[in-house]
Parts: C-alpha cells; structure tokens; sequence
C-alpha cells in the first residue's frame, strides 16, 4: 500500500500539482472564490459552503471557461489531460556524503525549497511556478508504534506486527529512507533523452543543492524545539 | 532550536547514547521541563510522550545521525513477547554534526547538560521510575494544583497507566530534589 500508492511517483506529482495549482489560485491568480474556499475563518457560513464543494466542482470550476486563464486553471489543465510534471530529481541522504549539508539540505525549510526552485528555473529555463522540490518520507511501521508495539495475536502467541507481517517485514528498511525530490514541466523526444536527460538532472542538481548549502542564509528558520517537525 | 538538534544534543549530553526507547523520551520530558524548551508532550502508554521527538528520532536515523540497536533480553515479558530495549548511539557522522551543534547552540546546550546532571544528582531513575515520576508530573501540572498521592493514582487510571503507592512515593522523593514538587 505504501509503496503502490502513498509514495508512487505519479501520485507524489499529483498531489503536489494540486497543492501549487490551488496555491497559486489564490496568491498568483487571486481567484476570490478559491480564496474563500479554503481560508477556514471559523464561521458557519464557511463551513456551508465548504461543505458544498467535493473534488469534481471543485476540477470543473476550474476548468470552466469562465476562470481565467491562470497558473491554477493550468495545472488542472494538466492533470485533466496528464500532461504530468516529470520528476527530474530524486536525491537520497546517500547522495550527500558531508553530514553538515546532508542535515541542510532533509531539514529542507521553505526557504530553501524555494531557492531551489528558482535556481533549477534558471538553470533549464523553466517558469519558476512550475518546478516543485518536496522533501518525500513516510513513516515505517516500526516508526509508527511509538515507545509500544502493534501486537498482533498468533497462534504461538502474541507478535509484534512489524515482524508478523510478511509485507511490513520486507519493505521496512526500505521505507524508512526520505528523499528531496523536484518536478518540473520537461518533456522528452525519446527513451534516450530520457535517460540522459535524467542523467544530467541528477547530478547537475546535486552542485545546485550542495552550492545552496554553502549559503546559511537559505537555512535559517525561526523553529523552536517542538515546533511541529 | 528545532527538534532534531535538540534529540542530537540531548544523546550528546547523556555521553553519545541512551539506552532506552521510554528513557530517551522521559529524559527529554523532564529535560524540556526544567530548561523551559517547549516540547509537545502528551498522554501515551508509557506516560508522557513527544510525536516531535519521536519523529526527530527518525528524521535521524534515516540521515544517519543516529544508529538504533536491538538489545533483546531473550526473556519472555507479560505478553508473550521477548523483551526487547531500543538503544540510540550517535553515529559518526551523528558525532560531527553534534560538536558543531555544540559550537553554535553553547546557551541551550549548557542547559540540557544541567538539566541532565539535576536528574543524575536527584537519583538518576531506571526507565521504570522515571516513567512513573513522568506521569505523576504530568498528571500534577495538567491539574494544576496540590494532589495526594491516592489523588494522582485515581487520576492516572484516567490514562490507562497503573501507579502502584510504593512506587509513587519513591518517585515523588525524585521529583522533590528536582524541585518540582513540593511535600506538604
């Protein structure tokens, strides 16, 4: 289930298509109803009307030929018609040998997602809005139990879930791992390019990251011990 | 100060490893109380427990922070499972990032040793006693008034967690040389 759905390439961009495409809807677009939609306010008539909404008005409103052309009528676009964004890059904590850089670059703060979003813009001549860099991780099973275990009751006796279930077992470790990955609207002639171009994403990608790191301003964050990490 | 440097410097203080799933977290707990560090704590199993730090614990062994061992006992505990702890040992590069933390973060790091060193001198507790002394004070400051001992094990039903008197009194001794609790 984690890996087929929750961490499978297409519903990564997917989800984060449609978090920027809403997004931008109301910064970049200033779309008023989309703005009130989902600027919770703490009144009845808010909720109301969120209530009225469900993900099919919500992609044909979006569509309709009365919202203005924009970032978000864009992206639905895309997804309407799956011109997807491409996954240009998906770096592991492997992938940065320095622990100073590797804990930069996976604390991955707002500022610096947003620095690399724009350099890899101007590096491939994309519009900025459309590149998206997300830190990606799950929890492992093992994670999610806490300080306590899942038991799950055998007929030898109780077991702890995480080693019962076969599936959980094998896929454990590798859950477990996080990664930095960017997506950005590149196309590709062929299977060749493809695999070139992806080539030379990952590691002109990689000087990209580690030259951000380099540059303490782009780490800076205000958070607090506790601050919801 | 974000939750992942203090879980680095925190095994730091505690010399480079703690031995301890329930330990690592109520060393947090009243480590965060007595340096004032704002930590979400909250009712679990085992008392007192931070998702923020449970999830910082991750966060590092995932980068390599910090290596998680599996100490099995091979003896058999109520529930049919061998009983298991889960040590945490900062790692090379654990070590690394831990001494440049220390560099840049000496006010809060100094607070954490002291904290540490408070809980040493007041007992140092095994995980089981510090558990306990983590749900008394917890149960304390959310009713946020004097409580009896009978007072706080009725209230800790309320949670699921079993205080036996015995135990109660010698963590209440614990707590009291923290300062953090007052006999009257």
């Amino acid at each position: 289930m984690t890996t087929q759905v929750y961490r499978h390439r297409v519903r990564l961009i997917t989800d984060a298509m449609i978090v920027r495409g809403i997004s931008l809807g109301i910064e970049s677009d200033k779309i008023d109803w989309l703005k009130d939609l989902y600027s919770y306010d703490g009144s009845e008539q808010y909720i109301f009307n969120y209530l009225t909404w469900d993900d099919e008005r919500l992609t044909t409103r979006l569509l309709d030929r009365d919202t203005p052309d924009g970032y978000a009528k864009g992206f639905f676009k895309r997804l309407a018609e799956r011109r997807l964004l491409k996954r240009i890059f998906s770096g592991r904590p492997t992938d940065f040998k320095d622990p100073e850089i590797r804990k930069r670059v996976f604390e991955a703060s707002d500022t610096f997602l947003k620095a690399l979003e724009e350099q890899v813009a101007n590096k491939y001549s994309f519009d900025k809005n459309l590149v998206i860099a997300q830190p990606v991780s799950l929890k492992s099973v093992r994670a999610q139990t806490s300080e306590g275990e899942i038991i799950v009751l055998h007929p030898d006796g109780a077991r702890p879930f995480h080693e019962e279930s076969a599936l959980f077992r094998s896929i454990d470790e590798a859950i477990r791992e996080q990664y930095l990955e960017v997506y950005a609207p590149v196309e590709y002639a062929d299977e060749k390019q493809k695999k070139r171009k992806r080539r030379e994403f990952h590691s002109e990608i990689i000087l990209l990251i580690e030259g951000l790191a380099g540059e303490s301003n782009v780490f800076q964050s205000g958070e607090s011990a506790g601050g919801g990490e | 100060m974000n939750t992942t440097d203090f879980v680095i410097l925190l095994v730091e203080a505690a010399g480079g490893s703690i031995q301890g799933r329930t330990v690592l977290q109520k060393r947090a707990f009243f480590v965060s109380v007595l340096s004032d560090l704002k930590l979400d704590f909250r009712a679990h199993y085992y008392g007192p427990f931070s998702p923020s730090i449970d999830a910082a614990v991750s966060q590092l062994k995932s980068l390599g922070f910090i290596d998680e061992r599996t100490i099995g006992f091979g003896s058999i505990g109520t529930l049919g499972l061998e009983v298991k702890r889960y040590d945490y040992v900062l790692t090379d590069d654990g070590q690394k990032i831990a001494g440049s933390l220390k560099k840049r973060k000496k006010e809060e790091y100094g607070k954490i040793v002291n904290s540490l060193k408070r809980i040493e001198k007041a007992g140092n507790p095994n995980y089981s006693e510090l558990s306990i002394a983590a749900k008394a004070f917890f149960i304390l400051t959310q009713k946020a008034k004097p409580m009896a001992r009978t007072e706080i094990m009725r209230e800790a039903q309320s949670f699921d967690w079993r205080i036996d008197d015995s135990s109660l009194q010698r963590t209440v001794s614990f707590l009291e040389k923290l300062g953090l609790v007052n006999k009257s």
